[in-house]
This record gives structure tokens, C-alpha cells and sequence, in this order.
């Protein structure tokens, strides 16, 4: 017999022993369960351990029903709440779950969704019965990821791993135009990608409001409000919708934004225009290829980063206001380059 | 997630697809071949009393090497799953979400099926979770050519069906068709690109997909394998790949604050506080067409000092967006 079992040999032992029983198990039994069956170990310490190791399998989401009828208590595994239902899947679905598994958990940066993910699309595939995996497995994918900007993974990690749990987090924060940083504590609701960036949506404690937060506005580590809790402690409100904290607007919306903005693109681009703009914005296309992007609003500086990309194969039509910030801003530009470019 | 579930859920995979090949099971249980044989190994610890020898979890491997079958003995009391934890239902639900949105519309339905599915399957707090959740990452939508592109392109991935395509290369500045062979579609950042081995170029490529004019698939075929690094070849991108050079950029003092709030903490950037005010960061140069347009975006608050080559073809490409405003 051997004579020191892991932590999570032991659970598993005791896992299996609760599956495999036919009755409730009782503390006879359970003693005779590797991990809590060393002679040398007093009996109060390995009392305290199953009852460590039953909690560590309930916060796994295992339900284990306390037998009271007996002498002593008896422990017995709720079936029905803790094995996945039989699944019916298509080969369509299995081969759907795959490619969902490999886009997002192929490589190592899977980031917030790595270790859940893989878990529930394990279980998916094992609930399905024999033929879990598609017959003929795809050697190459569509591979997903939610990082979008270089320093903000450890954030994005740390926040979405607590978006998952429903735990809070706390961050030194520093808001636009103020000096320096100060704590925040949130409970996250929602991550959203805009204009490149994340933002964290969630309920500010210490304001008890709603608000949005800039990722590579946070400083330092994201830790845990409360490291020390093992259950939730919230619950995103019902009907919740993160997208509406946030404007819809590609390049910026804002009194001060103008308005009505008609951009035209050469037929060398003016597909990709299309291929990024078409139905979230109108566009209308010319014969010969040169497409017109109408924006409802735009913020200068957020249109020249993006015009940026397309070297003389654009020109603002509309409004003759921001044709000639434009202009001007250009021309500045030149003339801060030109005392050493040349 | 705790270990013990995660080694459960792989004993009830291995259960349900007996005889599977080592490679395989790695690729779909997320792991290596030899992280998998390690928590086999573990596995093998566990059993019930009296120990009998056919009271532990047991393994085989029937052949050599990555395409040795596996079986797992002994385990059929976990042949079926542990039910999903709260947190494995909001994993799958954002993951179902986010991937919808890159989605062609045959997908799309495939996952609106899923979803319902699993649904009607599940119940209680599972249920709850995947009917009432509010929505937890969510990203853009891609446009329908987009996604129709992203459909097309990977069932040729799937096929391995050589394709035509017409790409506007931001470095030429122009148009011109080429003849790949498409290995994958990868979100790198904010956008989509196409690996590809490129005919023209000799070697393997990624093709922003936005920047893809049209794409024909033709009708030959390849057999070649990606090559396993998939950043090699030339990776135009901010995010990954090697830095081709330092970009040095002085923000007015209008702009410093902004900038020096949004680039703090960033990692391989110095930000220089200067005394008058303004404020000159250094960071590595990924990708060049990102850098002109993010020093544009700022106008005359922004001068770009390193790389020397880079001011000129900014200085040039300012030049070239006056003329359209000014011929």
C-alpha cells in the first residue's frame, strides 16, 4: 500500500468510490479509500481531510447529498445533477465543437477561455457516446483569439478568468486627464473590443454605478477583490446588454465629431472599403470601381489613423469643414517632417 | 477549473472514443502527446477499495509512436461526463458567440443548432446560464463579405484546394493577382489574415483578408503540410513576429498626456517624459503601415524621428494624400 496519495489522486479516489457506490457511503467505508486509509495518520486529521477534499469536489459544481438517516453520516453522489445529460450530435455539430476547440485552445495563447473551454468541449465530446470526434479530423483551422493589443493579454486574462468565476477584481486605474492612479474595484460584466482595444464593462463598487474601463488605462496587476472567496459574488443583471455602453461608431461620436462624413476611395481600395465597411455603414460604389464611405459622425484623428493606410487613394468630400482640417492638419504635418526629412 | 474535473472530463473522452490514436486525443483534449501521457500515468494511481488490480484506472497503447491507439480500462464508471460547472457553460457560450461572428452563414446556423440543442439537454443552473447570460467578450461583427470569405476560404483550407486571389499589397501599393495555397485562417489583433504559400512570392505568406480584392479556388490541389512555425514568413503585423526595427515618435504637449496614459505598461516601450512637456516614446517596429497611420492620426502633435526611411515614406505618403485634396 502506498503511503502518501496526492491531493488530487485522493479526490478522484473519492470520486470514484461515490460512482461506483450502490449506497451511501459511510465513514467504515470511506476510510478504507487510499489517501484517507493510512493507519499512522490520527483519524480526526483524516476526517478533516475528506471533509476538505468533499468541499474541494463541491465547488467543482458536484452535487453530494449528506445522508442523515444514518448512525453516522453518510455521503452519496447526486447522479441526475452531476453527469452530463446523453447528447444527440450531428457529425455537422461534432465537427463544429472540434474546429471551435482548435480555433480558440491550439496554441498556448488561448487566453481567459483556455482551461474552461477545453473542459466543456471535452465533456461535449464524451457526451456524445462512441463517434465523439468527427470521423475525418481537419488538419488546418480558422484560429480565433481575443487578444488585440500588444499588453493588454495578462489584463484580459485576469479580468475574463474573473468574468467566468463572477468574481470581483481590483486595479489601479487612471482615468482620462486625471493625475496619476487610483484603486477601482468592479465587478466585471463584460469584456468589449472597440477601435482596437478592450474595455472592461462592469458595476464599480465603491461608485455603485455602471462603468466602462480602458484595459491600457489599468496599471500594474489585476487581482482578486476578495482572493480568499470560492463562490460567486454577482450576478450580471438580467437583459444585460454590454453594447450599449458603447457607441457604435467606428471612428468616434461626439458633439464635437463632425457630422455627415463622405470619404471617397479609388477602385484600387474601394473594395476594401467594402469587404470592412459594407452594411455597418453606406457605402456607394462608381462604376469604375472608386467607392464613397458615408459616415453619420467622425472624429478627425481617429479617420487620418485609418486613412493613414491608403497613400493618396482617398480624398473627404464632405464636410467642407473637416476637408479643410484636413487639409490643414496635412499640411502641418509636412511642414514638422520637413525640417528633416529632407 | 480543478484538476480533478479536467482529468475526469479526459477519462470520459478517452471512454467514449476507445481506441483512439495518441494524436488525436492530444490535439482533442487541448494537450500534448506527452502532457497526455502523463496524466494517464496519473490516472493510473486512482481505484477503488479493495485494489484489485481491476479496481484501478488502467491504460494500453496498442502501436508505436503519435498513431499508438489508446484504451482506458477499468473506467466505465466515468463513461459518462461530469455535467458542465457554471464556468465551463459561460466558456462555451462566449466561445459559440465570438466565433459566430467571424461565421459564414452555414456555420452560423450550425451553431444557432448547437446552441438550441444544448438548451433543451441541459437544465438547471446550466440552463439558466446559457438562456439568461448577457453577452461576455464580444468583438466586432465582421461584414458579410467577410464572412462569406472566411466560409469560402476555409473549406479550400479543408480541401486543400489551391486558390486565385487578387491582393492589395499596402507595401507595393498595389493590386496584382496571385496563386496560393491556403493553409489557415488566423485572428491575429484586429484582423483576419489568410496563411497562405504564395507561387509568386516562393514562400508562405499571410494576406490580410480585408485586403483581398476576390478569391476563386481553382481546380488543383495540394498535398504539402503548413510549416509548423506558423510566424514564419513575412508577418505584417503589429502584434507578432520579429520588430524590424525602433520606431522613436515625440508627442507634443497637447498630446502627451493622452499618450503617455495609453502606452504605460506596455511592454518593450520606453516612454520619455521630456521637460517641456512633451513626451518621445520608443517601441519596437512591427509592422510599418501601422506606424504611418497611427503617427498621422495625430497630425502635427506627432514627429516621427526613427527609422529615418519610415519619416520619408510618411513625409511622402502626406505629400500624396494633399495632392488628392489639392489637384
Amino acid at each position: 500500500m502506498r503511503t502518501s496519495v496526492g491531493t488530487t489522486e485522493r479526490q478522484l479516489n473519492l470520486l470514484s468510490a461515490l460512482l461506483k457506490a450502490r449506497e451511501p457511503l459511510a465513514w467504515d467505508r470511506i476510510v478504507q479509500i487510499e489517501g484517507y486509509n493510512d493507519p499512522a495518520t490520527p483519524i480526526r486529521s483524516r476526517q478533516k481531510r475528506f471533509e476538505r477534499d468533499l468541499k474541494a469536489l463541491e465547488a467543482s459544481g458536484l452535487k453530494i447529498v449528506r445522508q442523515k438517516d444514518f448512525k453516522h453520516a453518510a455521503y452519496e453522489i447526486d447522479r441526475g445533477a452531476c453527469l452530463l445529460p446523453a447528447l444527440g450530435l450531428s457529425d455537422e455539430q461534432r465537427l463544429l465543437m472540434y474546429r471551435v476547440g482548435m480555433a480558440y485552445l491550439e496554441d498556448d495563447d488561448a487566453g481567459p477561455l483556455k482551461t474552461h473551454l477545453s473542459s466543456a468541449l471535452m465533456k461535449l465530446q464524451a457526451g456524445a457516446g462512441s463517434d465523439g470526434l468527427p470521423a475525418r479530423l481537419p488538419r488546418t483551422f480558422v484560429r480565433r483569439t481575443l487578444n488585440r493589443r500588444r499588453g493588454e493579454s495578462a489584463q484580459l486574462e485576469a479580468i475574463g478568468a474573473a468574468l467566468l468565476e463572477r468574481r470581483r477584481v481590483s486595479f489601479q486605474y487612471a482615468g482620462r486627464g486625471g493625475k496619476g492612479s487610483e484603486k477601482r474595484t468592479v465587478a466585471p460584466y463584460a469584456l468589449v473590443s472597440r477601435r482596437g482595444g478592450w474595455y472592461l464593462v462592469g458595476h464599480d463598487v465603491d461608485r455603485d454605478a455602471e462603468r466602462t474601463f480602458r484595459l491600457s488605462r489599468i496599471r500594474g496587476k489585476v487581482t482578486p477583490a476578495n482572493p480568499r472567496a470560492n463562490q460567486p459574488e454577482y450576478e450580471v443583471p438580467a437583459g444585460y446588454d454590454p453594447e450599449r455602453s458603447f457607441s457604435a461608431e467606428v471612428f468616434g461620436s461626439g458633439e464635437n465629431a463632425f457630422k455627415d462624413v463622405r470619404i471617397r476611395f479609388d477602385a484600387e481600395v474601394g473594395f476594401v472599403i467594402e469587404n470592412e465597411f459594407a452594411g455597418i455603414y453606406e457605402t456607394r460604389t462608381r462604376r469604375d470601381g472608386a467607392v464613397t464611405l458615408c459616415l453619420p459622425q467622425a472624429y478627425p484623428g481617429e479617420l487620418l489613423g485609418y486613412l493613414g493606410e491608403f497613400p493618396g487613394h482617398w480624398e473627404v468630400l464632405h464636410p467642407p469643414e473637416l476637408r479643410k482640417l484636413i487639409v490643414d492638419r496635412l499640411k502641418a504635418s509636412l511642414k514638422t517632417l520637413g525640417g528633416r526629412a529632407r | 477549473m480543478s484538476e480533478v474535473t479536467n482529468l475526469v472530463s479526459l477519462v470520459s473522452f478517452l471512454v467514449a472514443n476507445e481506441g483512439i490514436s495518441l494524436r488525436d486525443a492530444a490535439k482533442a483534449t487541448h494537450r500534448t502527446p506527452a502532457r497526455l501521457l502523463r496524466d494517464l500515468e496519473r490516472l493510473m494511481m486512482c481505484g477503488v477499495p479493495p485494489y484489485s488490480p481491476s479496481d484501478y484506472i488502467n491504460y494500453s497503447l496498442h502501436g508505436t509512436g503519435k498513431a499508438a491507439q489508446v484504451r482506458v480500462k477499468f473506467a466505465g464508471h466515468f463513461a459518462r461526463p461530469l455535467n458542465f460547472t457554471p464556468q465551463e457553460t459561460l466558456a462555451l457560450k462566449y466561445a459559440l458567440e465570438h466565433f459566430s461572428r467571424g461565421a459564414d452563414e452555414q456555420t452560423q446556423k450550425q451553431i444557432d443548432g448547437l446552441t438550441n440543442m444544448l438548451r433543451e439537454a441541459l437544465h438547471g443552473r446550466v440552463h439558466e446560464l446559457l438562456n439568461d447570460a448577457a453577452k461576455g467578450f464580444v468583438t466586432p461583427r465582421q461584414t458579410e463579405r467577410m464572412r462569406k470569405l472566411i466560409g469560402m476560404l476555409s473549406e479550400a483550407i479543408e480541401d486543400q484546394q489551391l486558390v486565385e486571389i487578387e491582393y492589395y499589397s499596402a507595401h507595393r501599393a498595389r493590386l496584382a493577382r496571385r496563386i496560393v495555397h491556403p493553409f489557415g485562417v488566423l485572428e491575429i489583433g484586429a484582423h483576419f489574415y489568410l496563411y497562405a504559400y504564395c507561387n509568386t512570392a516562393d514562400a508562405t505568406r499571410h494576406f490580410r483578408l480585408d485586403r483581398i480584392r476576390s478569391a476563386d479556388p481553382i481546380d488543383k490541389f495540394f498535398d504539402e503540410q503548413p510549416p509548423k512555425r506558423r510566424d514564419e514568413g513575412k508577418m505584417e503585423s503589429l502584434f507578432h513576429g520579429k520588430p524590424k526595427a525602433k520606431l522613436v515618435v515625440r508627442f507634443s504637449k497637447q498630446v502627451a498626456r493622452e499618450v503617455i496614459d495609453e502606452w504605460s505598461d506596455s511592454p518593450g516601450v520606453k516612454i520619455k517624459q521630456l521637460a517641456d512637456g512633451r513626451a518621445q516614446i520608443e517601441t519596437p517596429l512591427f509592422n510599418q503601415f501601422w506606424a504611418i497611420g497611427f503617427v498621422m492620426g495625430f497630425g502635427q502633435h506627432a514627429e516621427l524621428l526613427e527609422p529615418k526611411a519610415l519619416r520619408d515614406e510618411l513625409a511622402q505618403t502626406v505629400r500624396s494624400s494633399l495632392s488628392a485634396h489639392t489637384e
